[in-house]
C-alpha cells in the first residue's frame, strides 16, 4: 500500500505502517554504483528516506600534483577525471590553456578536435547505455552496446595509440594528424551507427519492463535543476534548452548545424531519450565536420615550455556528462598556480538526494544510472 | 532386456515365499534405485543446462560461451563442480548457524523430490507370465510409466513440495545476518508466493480437463486416439492396469498397497471393486479434447509459464538475486558446494517448470506416431521414443527461458507483485469461468445454444455470485484507491460491513423465497437483477472516489490530519507534486 | 577563426555601476580572469552582493558554475562563476578572507550547487562558511586536521595527517616530510614578507622546485 502514496508523501511520512527505519550501506564496493561511490541510505523497509553520499575513494589529488608540472605536462592527468570520455577531458584543458597563453588554433585542427569530440561523445553514450541497461537485468544490449563502442576505441587507438586515456589533444591542436585509414573508419562507423540505433530502439524503446522501470522515475524539476547546478543531459531533460555548445559556443560550432534535444517532464526515461537523441546529432556533426575539413596544420606552434601572462581562467565545454570547467591560475611562470575541475558529475549528484527521497532501493540504481556518473571526475 | 528386468523384478515381488522383512526389503531398494535413477541423471542435466545457458546467452551477446573444455565446452560443468567443491567454505560470524547451513538444503532437495512425480514415457508391456492364480503361464498386459511412484494426486505433491522452496530461500536470507540478504530473502518470498496462486489456479484448469490429479493420467488424457480405436485402448488400459485375473488380495503387486489383506468376504469385494473403478474410470465424465491442452488452455499455458518463471527468480523476475542493486540477494553469504546447492537449485526449478508445464500442456511424453508404430500400445522402442520426445519439450522449454533471460530487463519487485496480483490472478479467474463453461459445453462451440442454460447456470455460476461480487469490491477498487481507503478508514469500514451485511441478507433471503417457490427461470431473473442491485450499490460506495480520480483531484485531508498539521502544502503541478517555474527566455538565448 | 566570445551582457555595466555604489568596498578588475568581468569582495559584503546578483531583476544570476579557492599566501580568494540561463553572459565575484580561520557567508541558499563546491573548499583550504547545513570534508578522510591545497602543505603528505598505519609508509618518509614541512612553513613566511614589503611578488620567486 506504501506504494499508492506519491512520492514525496512516503519521503516525509514519519512511518508507514509501524515499520522502524535502518541504514543501509551501499558501499563503495558496490556493483551499481558506476565506481567507488558510497552511498549510506536511510530506509523505511524498501522506500529510501534520504541518501548521504561519501566521496574521495578515488581522490588522486590531482590539484596539488598538477602545481608541480609545466601546463603541458599536466594534460595526461586530465585524461584520467572521465576515464570513459577521455577526449574530451583533454579538449577542456587544451582549452583553458590556449585561452590563458592566448595561442591560436588552426582551423583544421579545430575541426579534428570536433570530429574527435562528438565521436568521444557517441562512445561514451553507448557505454552508458549498455551500464544502464545492464545495471537493470538486459545483458545483451549491454554487450552489443559495449561492441559497437570498440569501433570508437580502435578509430582511436589509430590516432592516439592508447585506448582509454588517449592525450590526443595538446594545447595548440591534436596530436596527430587524421589519416586516411582512421578517416575511412570514422565514415565507415557513422554509416552503420543508424543501423545500430535502429536495433537499439526496437530491444528498447518498445520494451515493457524498461519504460516501466524509467517513466516518472526520478523526476527532477527545471528550477530545482537550475538551482542545484545540474547541467548536461540531465538539465536538458527538465525542459532547459542549455547546451555549452550553443549558448556559450567554443571552438568551431557555431559552423555546425545540429539540434539539441530537450524534453519537458524530467524523469530517467526523458534521460535516456535525450541520450539517444545525442548520439545521433553527434553523428549529424561528425558527417558535416569530415565532408569539410579543411587543409592546413593540426597543430600550432607552441613553446616548448608555455609562460602564460599572469591572470585566472575558466573554461568549460560540454561534456558528454555535463558541464566540464577549468579554472586555471597562472602567476607568469611555466607552472600553473592554481588548476581546479569543476566536475559535472560531482555537481550532478548533488540532486540525488532530492530526487531519490521516497523512492524504492531498486528505482534508486535506475536515477544513478540515468544521472551518469564516473567516480574519476567526481574525484578527481 | 527391458522386459526381462521387469519380469524378474516382478517375479520376485509377486513372489509370495519371500518372507516379510525381505518383502520390505525390496520396496526400500526399488524406491531408492527408482530415486537414484532419477535424482542423478538430473544433475548431471542440471550442471550440462547452466553450460547451455551460456551458451546461449553468449550468442544472444554475438560472442561463443565456454569453448576450451573439451571442444564446446563439454566438461566446463563438470570443471565448475570440481571448483566448487575445492573452494573455502566461509562461515560468517554471528550467523544463525542450523538456518543458515540448512538452507541450501531445504532448497534443493524438495526440487528433486518433485520429479519422483513426472512421467517421462510410458509402455505397454506384454510378458508371459504365471501369476498366482493362472494355471499356465499367461500374457499379461503391464503399463509403466517411467516415473517413480504413480501417486493418484501428482499434482498436488508437485505443487505441495515446490512451494517448500521458498522456506529454504528465507532461511537463507535470515541466518545470514547481513540486511540484503534479508532483502532479498523478503524478496523473493513475497514474489514465490504471488506467483503460486496463478500457478495453482492454471493447473486447476488441467486437472479439471482430465479429471484427475495424476500426471500419468493428465498426460494419457492428452494422447489422440483416432476415433474407432478408443474401445481397444481402453480395453488394454483397463487389463494392464489391473491384469486379467491379478488378485489384488496377494502381496506382490507393486503397484497397490496390501490393505486388502486384513479385509473379508464382501468388504474385500467392495474394495478392489472401488480399486478397479479408480484405475478403470478412466474417462471423465464429460471427456478429454484428446488433444494437449495447450490447445485449449493456452492462456492457462501462458499464465503458467510466466508465474513458473517467477517462481524460480529467473529474469525477468529474478531481483531477489539482482545482482546490480542487492549484490546477489540472500545467497551472498555462501561459498562453495553450498551456493553450489542454491545455483543447481535454481537452474534444477527450471527443469521442474518445464516437465511440469510439458506434462500439463504440451503433452509429456506424446509424440507422433511414425508409421509403423502402433497408435495404440508401446513397446521398448516405443519407450525411448516417448522418451526423447519428453527431453526434447523440456529442452525447448528451458531454451525459452533462457532466451527470456537474454532479452528481458528487470522487473521492480512491486512491479512484479503488482502483477502477479492485478494482471494474472483475475486473468486466471476468468480462465477458469471460461475453461470450467466450455468443458461443461463439452467444448462444442457451436452448439453453445443447444446446452441446458438452467443446469449450467445452476452448476457453475450459483456458487461464485457472492463471491465475485465480493471480489469485484476487493480486487478492482481497494488497491486502486487503497490510499483513499486508508485515509478515510474510519468512515468507509462501516459503510463497507453494512454493504456486506446487506448482500448476505439479500442472498439469505432470497434463497428462502425461492425454495419457496421454486420456479427457475423465474429465479434466474430476479437474481440478476440482484446483481445489478449490488454492482449499484459498489459503485454508489465509491462514487466519490470515481468522480475524484477522473477530475485529477487530490485526496482531501480528514479533520484530524489537518488539526495535526499533515497538511499536504504543495500543490501539484504538471510534472506531479512538485512546484515549477517558467523562466523567461530573454532575447539574449542563443538557439 | 572562433568568434570571439565576451561574456558580458548589455546590463553588466549598469549592474557593475550600482555594485559600486551600493558597496564602496567592492573593486571590479576587468583584466584579471580571461573574458570576464571579476568583482573582488570583503567577507561582509558578500552575503549582500551574492542577493543582489541573485534577484536582480532584468538579468538575475540564477546559476553557480564553479566555486573555486585560490592561495595567494597572505590571504585566500573564493571564487564563484556566476552566469544567467538561458543568457549566459555572467560575471565573477571573487571574495578575499584571511587565510587562518576563515569565514564566508554561505550562499547554500540561493543556489543549492553551493552544497558540495563549499565543502570542497573547506576541505582543501580551511575556509569556513557560515549557513551551511552540513559543512564537513568531501574528498578528505573525515581525521584529518589539515587542508591539503594550501601552499605550506607538503607535497607528500603531513605526518600529522597520518590516516594509514605507519607499516605501511616508505623508510625516512617521515622524517622527510617533517623536514619538508619545516621548509615550507619557513618558505611561507618568507614570501609573505616578500609580499608585504614589496606589494607585488616577482613571478620568478613565487615558486621553489620542491624535488
Amino acid at each position: 500500500m506504501a506504494f499508492t502514496l506519491t512520492r514525496i508523501q512516503r519521503a516525509e511520512a514519519d512511518t508507514i505502517e509501524d515499520s522502524e527505519e535502518y541504514i543501509l550501506n551501499m558501499g563503495p564496493q558496490h556493483p551499481s554504483t558506476h565506481g567507488v561511490l558510497r552511498l549510506l541510505l536511510r530506509c523505511d523497509g524498501e522506500i529510501v528516506k534520504e541518501i548521504k553520499p561519501y566521496f574521495g575513494y578515488l581522490h588522486r589529488c590531482y590539484s596539488k600534483v598538477v602545481e608541480d608540472l609545466t601546463y603541458v605536462q599536466g594534460v595526461p592527468y586530465s585524461d584520467r577525471w572521465d576515464y570513459l570520455a577521455s577526449m574530451t577531458n583533454n579538449h577542456v584543458n587544451c582549452l583553458a590553456i590556449e585561452k590563458l597563453a592566448g595561442i591560436e588554433v588552426p582551423r583544421r585542427a579545430e575541426y579534428i578536435r570536433v570530429i574527435i569530440a562528438e565521436l568521444q561523445r557517441i562512445a561514451s553514450h553507448l557505454f552508458w547505455f549498455g551500464t544502464q541497461v545492464n545495471d537493470l537485468g538486459g545483458y545483451t544490449p549491454f554487450m552489443w552496446a559495449v561492441r559497437h563502442r570498440e569501433k570508437i576505441v580502435d578509430i582511436f587507438e589509430e590516432l592516439s595509440g592508447a585506448r582509454l586515456t588517449y592525450h590526443y589533444m595538446r594545447p595548440g591542436g591534436v596530436m596527430r594528424d587524421i589519416n586516411s585509414k582512421a578517416g575511412k573508419w570514422i565514415e565507415e562507423f557513422i554509416k552503420e551507427l543508424p543501423q545500430h540505433m535502429r536495433n537499439y530502439d526496437d530491444l528498447i524503446m518498445g520494451n515493457e519492463i524498461l519504460l516501466v522501470r524509467m517513466d516518472g522515475v526520478g523526476v527532477l524539476t527545471s528550477d530545482l535543476a537550475i538551482k542545484y547546478g545540474i547541467s548536461g543531459p540531465v538539465l536538458r531533460a527538465t525542459g532547459v534548452k542549455w547546451d555549452l555548445r550553443k549558448n556559450i559556443p567554443y571552438s568551431v560550432y557555431p559552423e555546425f548545424d545540429f539540434e539539441i534535444p530537450t524534453r519537458q517532464k524530467g524523469c530517467s526515461l526523458s534521460r535516456w531519450e535525450i541520450r539517444i537523441e545525442e548520439i545521433r546529432q553527434s553523428a549529424r556533426i561528425v558527417a558535416q565536420a569530415l565532408m569539410t575539413l579543411p587543409a592546413g596544420d593540426y597543430k600550432a606552434k607552441v613553446p616548448r615550455a608555455i609562460k602564460p601572462p599572469k591572470g585566472d581562467v575558466y573554461a568549460a565545454i560540454e561534456a558528454p556528462r555535463g558541464e566540464l570547467g577549468m579554472y586555471m591560475v597562472s602567476d607568469g611562470s611555466t607552472k600553473p598556480w592554481r588548476v581546479h575541475c569543476r566536475s559535472s558529475c560531482l555537481i550532478n549528484l548533488t540532486a540525488l538526494n532530492e530526487i531519490t527521497r521516497g523512492a524504492p532501493i531498486a528505482d534508486l540504481i535506475a536515477i544513478l544510472g540515468s544521472i551518469d556518473i564516473v567516480l574519476g571526475e567526481t574525484d578527481r | 532386456m527391458f522386459t526381462w528386468i521387469l519380469r524378474e523384478s516382478y517375479k520376485i515381488g509377486l513372489s509370495p515365499t519371500i518372507p516379510a522383512w525381505a518383502h520390505d526389503l525390496w520396496f526400500v531398494i526399488m524406491g531408492l534405485l527408482i530415486f537414484a535413477v532419477i535424482a542423478l541423471p538430473l544433475i548431471i542435466a542440471v550442471a550440462y543446462l547452466t553450460l547451455w545457458e551460456r551458451k546461449i546467452l553468449a550468442w544472444a551477446h554475438y560472442r561463443l560461451g565456454p569453448n576450451r573444455a573439451w571442444g564446446y565446452g563439454f566438461l566446463q560443468p563438470l570443471l565448475d563442480a570440481v571448483k566448487l567443491l575445492i573452494k573455502e567454505d566461509i562461515v560468517p560470524v554471528c550467523v544463525d548457524w542450523p538456518v543458515w547451513f540448512l538452507a541450501p538444503i531445504v532448497a534443493f532437495t524438495p526440487m528433486v523430490a518433485c520429479f519422483l512425480a513426472i512421467p517421462m514415457s510410458n509402455a505397454f508391456v506384454n510378458m508371459k507370465l504365471q501369476l498366482p492364480g493362472d494355471t499356465e503361464p499367461v500374457m499379461h498386459v503391464f503399463q509403466v510409466p517411467m516415473i517413480a511412484g504413480n501417486l493418484n494426486i501428482g499434482l498436488l505433491f508437485i505443487l505441495a513440495l515446490s512451494s517448500l522452496v521458498v522456506v529454504g530461500i528465507f532461511m537463507a536470507g535470515w541466518g545470514s545476518n547481513n540486511k540484503y540478504s534479508l532483502f532479498g530473502g523478503m524478496r523473493s518470498a513475497a514474489q514465490i508466493i504471488s506467483y503460486e496462486v496463478p500457478v495453482i489456479l492454471s493447473l486447476l484448469c488441467v486437472a479439471l480437463l482430465a479429471g484427475s490429479l495424476s500426471t500419468v493420467d493428465i498426460v494419457k488424457a492428452q494422447k489422440f486416439i483416432p476415433p474407432g480405436e478408443m474401445k481397444t485402448y481402453l480395453e488394454l488400459d483397463r487389463l494392464s492396469m489391473s491384469g486379467s485375473g491379478f488378485d489384488y488380495t496377494k502381496r506382490g503387486d507393486y503397484l497397490n498397497l496390501d490393505y486388502f489383506k486384513n479385509l473379508e468376504g464382501d468388504e474385500k469385494i467392495i474394495a478392489a471393486g472401488k480399486l478397479y473403478h479408480r484405475y478403470n474410470d478412466y474417462v471423465n465424465t464429460q471427456g478429454s479434447p484428446r488433444l494437449p491442452f495447450i490447445i485449449p488452455l493456452f492462456i492457462a499455458f501462458i499464465i503458467y509459464f510466466i508465474a513458473g518463471v517467477a517462481e524460480t527468480n529467473r529474469s525477468p523476475f529474478d531481483l531477489p538475486e539482482g545482482e546490480s542493486e542487492i549484490v546477489a540477494g540472500f545467497h551472498t553469504e555462501y561459498s562453495g558446494i553450498k551456493f553450489g546447492l542454491f545455483f543447481l537449485g535454481e537452474y534444477g526449478n527450471m527443469i521442474l517448470i518445464s516437465a511440469i508445464a510439458v506434462t500439463c500442456f504440451l503433452g509429456g511424453y506424446l509424440g507422433p506416431a511414425i508409421p509403423g508404430m502402433s497408435w495404440i500400445t508401446a513397446s521398448t522402442g516405443e519407450y525411448i521414443y516417448y522418451f526423447f520426445w519428453f527431453i526434447l519439450k523440456v529442452c525447448l522449454l528451458v531454451s525459452v527461458m533462457v532466451w527470456f533471460r537474454a532479452t528481458f530487463p528487470r522487473l521492480r519487485v512491486d512491479q512484479l507483485t503488482d502483477f502477479a496480483w492485478k494482471a494474472l490472478l483475475p486473468i486466471s479467474f476468468i480462465n477458469i469461468l471460461i475453461v470450467g463453461y466450455m468443458h461443461f459445453a463439452d467444448w462444442n462451440f457451436i452448439s453453445i445454444a443447444e446446452t441446458n442454460w438452467i443446469l449450467w447456470y445452476d452448476n457453475i455460476v450459483r456458487p461464485f455470485e457472492y463471491p465475485f461480487l465480493r471480489a469485484l469490491m476487493l480486487l478492482f477498487f481497494v488497491p486502486i484507491v487503497s490510499d483513499y481507503v486508508y485515509r478515510y478508514r474510519k468512515v468507509i469500514m462501516p459503510r463497507f460491513i453494512y454493504a456486506e451485511i446487506a448482500f448476505i441478507l439479500a442472498f439469505m433471503g432470497y434463497d428462502i423465497f425461492t425454495l419457496w417457490f421454486g420456479s427457475k427461470t423465474f429465479e434466474i431473473v430476479l437474481r440478476c437483477l440482484l446483481y445489478a442491485v449490488a454492482l449499484f450499490l459498489t459503485i454508489w460506495m465509491w462514487r466519490d472516489v470515481i468522480l475524484a480520480m477522473r477530475s485529477g483531484q487530490q485526496f482531501p485531508n480528514l479533520p484530524e490530519e489537518e488539526a495535526m498539521g499533515m497538511v499536504e502544502k504543495v500543490k501539484p503541478g504538471p510534472l506531479g507534486v512538485q512546484e515549477t517555474i517558467e523562466i523567461p527566455t530573454t532575447s539574449y538565448a542563443r538557439e | 577563426m572562433p568568434p570571439e566570445v565576451k561574456n558580458t551582457y548589455p546590463e553588466i555595466e549598469s549592474c557593475l555601476k550600482e555594485i559600486a555604489e551600493s558597496f564602496p568596498a567592492v573593486e571590479i578588475d576587468r583584466e584579471r580572469v580571461r573574458e570576464q568581468v571579476a568583482v573582488l569582495v570583503n567577507p561582509s559584503d558578500l552575503r549582500k552582493l551574492m542577493e543582489k546578483l541573485y534577484n536582480w531583476k532584468e538579468y538575475p544570476l540564477n546559476y553557480l558554475r564553479c566555486i573555486t579557492a585560490i592561495d595567494r599566501l597572505t590571504h585566500i580568494e573564493v571564487v564563484y562563476v556566476l552566469i544567467n540561463i538561458p543568457g549566459g553572459g555572467g560575471l565573477t565575484v571573487i571574495a578575499r578572507c584571511p587565510r587562518e580561520d576563515g569565514k564566508l557567508p554561505s550562499v547554500f541558499d540561493l543556489w543549492h550547487t553551493a552544497d558540495f563546491q563549499e565543502r570542497e573548499v573547506f576541505d582543501f583550504f580551511g575556509v569556513q562558511f557560515e549557513g551551511h547545513p552540513d559543512l564537513r570534508r568531501l574528498l578528505m578522510s573525515e581525521e584529518i586536521k589539515g587542508h591539503p591545497l594550501l601552499k605550506d602543505y607538503p607535497k607528500g603528505g603531513d605526518p600529522d595527517d597520518l590516516v594509514t598505519m605507519k607499516a605501511y609508509l616508505p623508510d625516512g618518509w617521515l622524517e622527510k616530510m617533517q623536514a619538508e614541512k619545516e621548509r615550507l612553513k619557513q618558505w611561507l613566511k618568507d614570501e609573505v614578507e616578500k609580499i608585504k614589503s614589496q606589494g607585488t611578488v616577482k613571478p620568478e620567486e613565487k615558486k621553489e622546485k620542491k624535488e
